[in-house]
């Protein structure tokens, strides 16, 4: 039973994205960057990506697509470690509003930092090109899936 | 001081890579086409790409990077769908000769077919040079990954 040139890209391309998220994902649990694991460093990197607007707990659940309460699990680490606060939502106080702290940033740098000798040789031999298509079709297959209605 | 730009731009790849695995996972979990989840699937379709009739428990677990004892898990949900064959390793106390079925094959086909529509849908302003330039990118850097010395 052979696939199809189509079947073929689309399962390659799944997969690699399948077993790469495992890959990074493992390293860092691994590595325990900053003291970091995996989820933690991902909800870091979230609010850095945000540039700091913080968000209510509500709208990380929704980003991390959680339903079963471990962004509130991982919140609570990473405000216990003082990484990030949590105070009342100016907007709406039965809502908590959830800010990345100076020591947060510095953890983020600190974990980027110690990922970095294993980044190094990662992108050679990729050209900027190639590179650059690639974000361009993971960010467009991602906000396509991100604006898909529900089944 | 700030991250250098190579260990953001490896950054803001792994976050889209996480991003939209998270959101394929999701959506195949909610489908779950040929009756599978996702990490049913991913081994089906690991006998599948790597043109495989046969392997161990243990070389599975290696490849997914999950511990045996998850792995044996999804196994023997396979095997109860009659997808795969498990049989006990002469000599070894916990290993397993794995086997897919022919029945797994057809449910590995019917699973792509299942999907396709929604598949086509989402990636309906791609070009199969978008996607075949993504593919090799992120297989290139899965084998760095794969091939780092502590992997």
């Amino acid at each position: 039973m052979t696939l199809n040139r189509w079947q073929d890209t689309v399962i390659s391309l799944f997969s690699e994205i399948g077993i790469l998220e495992t890959l990074v994902k493992t390293r860092i649990n691994d590595r325990r960057p900053a003291g970091l694991d995996e989820n933690h460093f991902a909800m870091l990197n979230h609010m850095v990506r945000t540039e700091g607007r913080g968000e209510t707990k509500t709208a990380l659940s929704w980003n991390f697509e959680d339903m079963c309460g471990n962004v509130d699990n991982e919140i609570d680490v990473l405000a216990t470690n003082n990484l990030i606060v949590i105070r009342p939502d100016p907007a709406n106080n039965n809502q908590d509003h959830v800010m990345l702290t100076p020591e947060g940033h510095d953890a983020y740098i600190s974990a980027i930092k110690t990922l970095s000798p294993d980044f190094e040789n990662l992108l050679s031999g990729i050209t900027i090109e190639d590179l650059d298509k690639t974000m361009v079709t993971l960010r467009e297959i991602r906000r396509t899936l991100d604006n898909l209605p529900d089944e | 001081m700030m991250p250098q730009t190579r260990d953001l731009t490896v950054l803001h790849l792994f976050t889209e890579i996480a991003i939209v695995e998270h959101l394929l996972r999701n959506r195949h979990d909610s489908f779950k086409p040929a009756n599978m989840t996702t990490a049913q699937f991913g081994v089906l379709n690991h006998f599948v790409r790597n043109k495989l009739d046969e392997a161990t428990l243990s070389m599975l677990a290696w490849s997914f990077q999950d511990d045996e004892d998850y792995m044996r898990g999804k196994l023997l949900q396979l095997s109860e769908l009659t997808y795969i064959e498990i049989s006990a390793i002469d000599g070894s106390n916990s290993d397993l000769t794995v086997k897919i079925t022919k029945s797994g094959h057809l449910a590995h086909a019917r699973a792509l077919e299942d999907v396709r529509p929604d598949v086509e849908s989402f990636l309906v302003d791609l070009t199969s040079s978008d996607l075949e330039t993504t593919v090799r990118v992120l297989q290139e850097i899965r084998r760095t990954l794969d091939n780092l010395p502590d992997r």
